[in-house]
């Protein structure tokens, strides 16, 4: 995620809570949304709050909390909510990059010698594909039988979540079929196939 | 639940020979929800062929609980299919002048029960499958989510061990397919139920508990997706997991 769309997807949150917000709502809502897929760590949040501050975006109020350290809530100001509007009106710039990851890049320099190798790096890739969308599908769930799927943009990422992971395992699919017939062996692997815990 | 010893499967011979499985072993413990993911051709509807004794390995054993296939006479194969698995199929397999109720109650009748005694079964999980209130609709008069929630009540009415899905939602859109794998996934916890489910659809899978592949016949990952995330994750945050309403 560019900078760019971490901070008005910050500020995007901010605006969503009329009584303001503080950091560690804010973590758990960006990861509620996009925790299977991106991650935000507390300093690059704390980083964009700062910079949406001095912005003047939004502005925080020390809460002081009896028995534990004080926190700043967030709350947007009228620029700040003009600043969303005017972002979420612009037309996308976003170019897709496919060759980012990092197994795409290692494809093209690993030579038909390391083929048994780049069979084990696909499959590895796959499985943790797998587990990631494991774990995406179970969240769905707890949130669905909470019944918190009532949002509909909600349910429009988890789809976008569902057809991306969709689109890679195929072709990682088609990588594995590529490679394998290059080999001609099916279960030219360098392992065995044992069960594979995270 | 259910065991794969060095089974091999050979069909025809000769320049048509194809081997369908190569030397495979396989455990599935019992409650285990397993996904088999591999490209067509791979062996996996071969697997659920094998494990329901609709065919023979051609050398291997295959054990269901601790009984070895293989010493089953015909008759104890169909008791068995009728009584321990059910089975769910990608295009229902419903029979369409009957109603949900007489098509889920159908293999309780089958094997001799009353229909009271059928009744109480059959109410109980077409409540399971959210589908008590088209008790009296046919088939036909139902979509396509609704039909295979239908032979998931089917699947389950006999307390089965054992369920055997054949791609159960290929023929379904992504919100009836998520609705579908929700339903199975809490019906065969609900039931105690050890689930193999053959699907290309790696959503789908990922509603199991592990995810088995097959390429030419061989075991090539098997992987655990068994992780769960729970709420207590979140806990401490106020309204941890009320995700965000955008406009």
């Amino acid at each position: 995620m560019s900078t760019d769309v971490v901070q008005y997807t910050v500020l995007g949150l901010i605006s969503a809570r009329t009584q303001g917000a503080h950091g560690y709502q804010l973590k758990t809502e960006f990861d509620a949304l996009y925790g299977e897929f991106w991650s935000l760590n507390y300093g690059q949040l704390y980083r964009t709050l700062d910079r949406l501050e001095r912005a003047g975006f939004i502005e925080g109020t020390e809460q002081f909390q009896s028995g534990r350290p004080s926190r700043k809530v967030y709350r947007i100001t009228a620029s700040g909510r003009q600043s969303l509007d005017d972002w979420l009106l612009l037309p996308p710039t976003y170019e897709p990059r496919p060759l980012r990851d990092d197994l795409s890049v290692k494809l093209l320099f690993l030579t038909d010698a390391k083929q048994t190798e780049t069979l084990d790096l696909v499959r590895d890739q796959r499985a943790i594909y797998l587990q990631r969308l494991a774990r995406l599908t179970k969240r769905r769930s707890v949130l669905e039988e909470a019944g918190h799927d009532d949002s509909f943009v909600t349910r429009l990422l988890l789809v976008q979540a569902d057809m991306r992971v969709r689109a890679d395992l195929a072709w990682l699919d088609l990588v594995e079929a590529e490679l394998l017939q290059r080999t001609g062996k099916p279960d030219a692997s360098s392992r065995p196939a044992s069960p594979r815990a995270r | 639940m259910i065991r794969f010893t060095n089974v091999t499967k050979i069909f025809g011979e000769g320049p048509t020979q194809v081997d369908a499985l190569r030397d495979l072993s396989l455990d599935v413990p019992a409650r285990q929800f397993c996904a088999i993911m591999g490209p067509s051709g791979s062996g996996k509807s071969t697997v659920l062929h094998l494990v329901a004794a609709l065919t023979k390995p051609t050398t291997g054993e295959i054990y269901l609980g601790d009984r070895p296939l293989s010493r089953m006479t015909e008759r104890d194969a169909a008791l068995m299919r009728r009584r321990e698995i059910g089975f769910i199929f990608q295009f229902f397999h419903l029979i369409h002048y009957l109603d949900a109720e007489e098509n889920v109650a159908l293999p309780l009748l089958l094997d001799g029960h009353s229909f009271g005694a059928a009744r109480e079964r059959t109410e109980r999980v077409l409540t399971l499958v959210d589908l008590i209130h088209r008790r009296h609709h046919k088939p036909t008069e139902l979509s396509g989510g609704e039909m295979q929630r239908m032979a998931i009540a089917r699947a389950l009415v006999t307390s089965p061990r054992v369920i055997l899905a054949d791609e159960p939602t290929g023929n379904l859109d992504s919100t009836a397919t998520h609705a579908i794998m929700r339903l199975l996934r809490r019906g065969s916890e609900e039931l105690d139920v050890t689930v193999l489910m053959v699907t290309h659809d790696p959503v789908c899978a990922s509603y199991g508990d592990r995810v088995v592949r097959l390429v030419d016949g061989r075991i090539v990952e098997d992987i655990d997706v068994s992780e769960r995330p729970t709420l207590e994750e979140d806990e401490g945050a106020e309204g941890a997991v009320k995700l965000p309403r955008m406009r």
